[in-house]
């Protein structure tokens, strides 16, 4: 058994090594900085809970250890999908029995660079549950003993998670499933973590009392009261809290253990061939455009990633909308506060921005079918993403102002949305021109465009949204700084300057389009998309 | 040949006995949903053979190997390799067979060379054992070049080798390939007939699926034809031919498309 786990490392360790080197050295080296400042960070928000004032300490204590759990379960799925070694269907050929499957497979899991990293951030706790030279040498084994349960914990839930959208991601809606989950982790995770500074502040108000005593109630939070309570000198007390924390731990490894086997037998990926169309072509086309809208119209929501894209994107937008009024701690937020879901085009700018490189194979079917390189691809693509702007823009004020309680200015920030989508998508049509990105359309709902390329490509969208920003700025402002009915009249012009801009965008994408046109097929090659 | 009752999936009788057969199918069904892949096929696959699985796109060939290899349930049904049972437990039967799946499933992130060393260590083999036999596979199959090269970085046929290589590194005494010539080039598809007559010329049985008619009748003895998810018609090349081609047999094992009577005349306009 310790052979194959020490097998399950090794491979672990070959495969982190040369993903890594294949992206670059700079990737290389800034992955492992990234994955020691996070270990660094993680152990000193942990440690520094030893220091605390006694409510500071729950709060710190019970956060820091529920995001940790939280990041661990759901942020490789978010940033980019899990590692080779968490789906066995690859190691489905070998002889291994159950157990020798779950000892590779361990020795795979806790190798990881990030798990290890995790591992280093929850020595923290140990630190934090340190009450002094004698006493304390009990309590700080229970503090150990509470992080290594919590470590358990959160490798089983995490490697849970992990196989559960391996199954999930087999299906049609599994997948559109297991994206709505990690995108709804992804966006309880990140306000989690903005919120542990006003909460620490304001742990005495209502609201931060009722978040923190709920997540001390949750498997992450009794690891967080056995080290309060082994700081306070009752480590006795605090061992009750690890007990109970242990069988969960062995619960959840059980499900891994249970789950690998559904994964490794019955991998068949084959469904039964499922019709999903009607036999009419729907809209009717009658010529290029209509049959570019139509088909682009069925990818945005065929396509698994093109739906993943909705589904982020509406659940970061309204997340982030969100973020703002819960950070208000306690004070009610301002009628103009729903005007922050416009902060939807930032999380739509990277799909926006990309409309050429997504999926290019298909666009050289396409081109090589309209015989030139087809506009009509472009605005068709844009007018088909236009809906998953406006509707992540929608979600995020409604969420402000239902949240919130602030109606009044919601039919003002709908009045904004479509010249907003406009002004996007027109700067969107430019640069998808100028430096597309090739991206593959795929199964994987998670995976994203890398490479060195990617680096430019970031720079391209921060430069872009700041010309949306700029661009914007002439109707924003007036809706902000001003009063009054005549603000649906700057709306209405802003739809006219957003429709300005969307045709301005069309003509010098069509331009360049026509410019670069085989040599951008070229740069868009399949093979340069995988 | 006669053949025991099948046993169910999870409650097998003892294994059939069967000096000559080294595979033998009984009654297997799968069903996807409303679709029966597989509707009960049973087949007997004489030992030191080269068996083909031949059928139209989607007619259960792919789903007929993955039963057999122990990587998909059946519904209904068992399949014995070498005597011993493959459902409910398939573990112990990989230690005797190899398979080249239809989906290449590898490690995109290791080498060639390192994808070798830790399968046939993952296997059980001893080190010096898999640094040979890589050496000697890789050189076989022409990847020695790219031996340190991510298989991400492979070519189709590159990864189809790699994985032959994979699948024939413990030795196995019977071989599966789903479709193993499908976006082969011809020189990589020789390879690769080479490796797999060798290999059957040392003993082995192999079983492939394949939609190459050519192929299958220069290569195999014996042959099954599967439509619909059952056996149209199975035995050696000559009992299934009966005179004609490969391919003339197969449809009218098959049957013709019912739509072959649309004309394009529109094309030649």
């Amino acid at each position: 058994m310790i052979r194959l786990a020490r097998l399950g490392a090794g491979m672990r360790w070959a495969i982190t090594r040369n993903a890594l080197r294949r992206r670059g050295l700079v990737v290389f080296v800034l992955t492992l900085l990234g994955a020691g400042l996070g270990a660094l960070i993680g152990f000193g928000t942990l440690a520094a809970a030893q220091v605390a004032e006694a409510d500071d300490r729950r709060v710190i204590l019970t956060l820091t250890c529920t995001i940790i759990a939280i990041a661990w379960m759901f942020g490789p799925l978010l940033i980019g999908g899990a590692d080779e070694t968490v789906d066995p269907s690859r190691l489905a050929l070998l002889p291994l029995s159950g157990r020798q499957l779950a000892a590779v497979l361990t020795g795979a899991a806790v190798s990881s660079p990030v798990t290890i990293a995790l591992g280093i951030a929850l020595l923290g706790g140990v630190v934090a549950g340190w009450a002094g030279p004698w006493g304390g040498v009990f309590g700080g084994l229970v503090s150990l003993l509470a992080m290594l349960a919590l470590f358990v914990f959160g490798l089983g839930a995490a490697r849970s998670v992990a196989a559960l959208m391996g199954l999930a991601n087999r299906t049609r809606r599994g997948r559109d499933l297991a994206v709505l989950i990690a995108a709804l982790a992804g966006v309880t995770l990140w306000i989690g973590s903005q919120l542990i500074g006003p909460l620490v502040q304001s742990s005495g108000t209502r609201r931060g009392a009722r978040i923190v005593d709920a997540m001390a109630w949750s498997p992450p939070g009794w690891a967080a009261r056995a080290v309060l309570h082994a700081r306070a000198g009752h480590p006795l007390a605090g061992l009750w809290w690890v007990l109970a924390l242990v069988p969960v731990g062995a619960v959840l490894v059980w499900c891994w253990a249970r789950l690998t086997g559904r994964l490794l037998v019955g991998s068949e990926r084959h469904q039964a061939r499922r019709a999903v169309g009607t036999g009419v072509v729907w809209p009717r086309a009658t010529n290029a455009n209509g049959a570019a809208l139509a088909k682009a119209w069925r990818y945005q929501w065929r396509s698994p990633m093109k739906r993943t894209q909705t589904l982020i994107t509406v659940v970061m937008s309204a997340g982030f909308a969100l973020l703002q009024v819960l950070q208000l701690a306690g004070d009610e937020p301002a009628p103009k506060a729903v005007f922050v879901g416009l902060i939807a085009l930032v999380f739509c700018a990277d799909n926006a921005f990309n409309v050429v490189g997504f999926d290019s194979p298909s666009l050289w079917l396409e081109v090589t079918a309209g015989g030139g390189f087809g506009h009509n691809q472009l605005r068709a693509r844009l007018l088909a993403y236009s809906f998953n702007v406006a509707l992540a823009a929608v979600a995020a004020i409604f969420a402000v102002a239902i949240v919130g309680g602030v109606w009044a200015e919601v039919p003002l920030a709908l009045a904004v949305v479509p010249g907003a989508v406009l002004c996007l998508l027109g700067i969107g049509a430019f640069l998808s021109a100028v430096a597309p990105l090739p991206q593959a359309d795929g199964d994987n709902p998670f995976k994203r465009p890398a490479g060195s390329n990617g680096c430019i490509y970031g720079i391209s969208i921060i430069a872009a949204l700041v010309c949306v920003s700029i661009a914007l700025a002439p109707v924003l402002v007036p809706m902000l700084a001003g009063d009054g009915r005549w603000r649906y009249g700057v709306a209405a012009a802003g739809t006219l300057w957003g429709w300005g801009l969307w045709r301005l965008g069309l003509h010098l994408a069509d331009a360049v389009l026509a410019r670069r046109g085989p040599d951008l097929l070229a740069e868009l090659a399949d093979r340069a998309a995988l | 040949m006669d053949l025991p009752p099948p046993g169910p999936v999870d409650a097998p009788a003892a294994a059939p006995v069967d000096a000559d057969a080294v595979v033998v199918a009984q009654q297997l069904v799968k069903r996807f949903g409303q679709k029966t892949a597989v509707d009960g096929i049973t087949l007997a696959i004489p030992h030191g053979s080269f068996y083909g699985l031949v059928g139209p796109n989607g007619a259960g060939k792919t789903t007929t190997i993955r039963m057999m290899v122990g990587l998909l349930r059946p519904d209904q049904g068992n399949v014995s390799v070498l005597g011993r049972w493959v459902w409910p437990q398939p573990a112990p039967i990989k230690n005797d067979i190899g398979v080249l799946p239809d989906d290449l499933r590898l490690f995109e992130r290791l080498t060639g060379r390192e994808l070798l060393t830790y399968l046939g260590l993952l296997r059980g083999l001893e080190r010096a054992v898999v640094d040979n036999r890589t050496d000697d596979l890789l050189e076989t199959l022409g990847l020695t070049a790219d031996g340190n090269t991510l298989v991400a970085d492979y070519s189709t046929g590159m990864r189809k080798k790699v994985a032959l290589a994979a699948a024939i590194l413990h030795a196995p005494k019977v071989l599966f390939l789903d479709e193993p010539f499908e976006s082969v080039d011809p020189i990589s598809s020789r390879t690769i007939t080479e490796v797999l007559q060798g290999f059957r010329e040392r003993g082995g049985t192999v079983v492939f699926s394949s939609h190459v008619m050519d192929t299958v009748e220069r290569l195999c003895d014996h042959v099954a034809i599967i439509a619909n998810g059952r056996i149209a018609r199975s035995g050696t090349i000559a009992e299934v031919c009966n005179g004609k081609r490969l391919d003339d047999a197969f449809v009218d094992a098959v049957g013709s498309p019912a739509s072959a009577g649309g004309s394009l005349d529109w094309l030649h306009q």
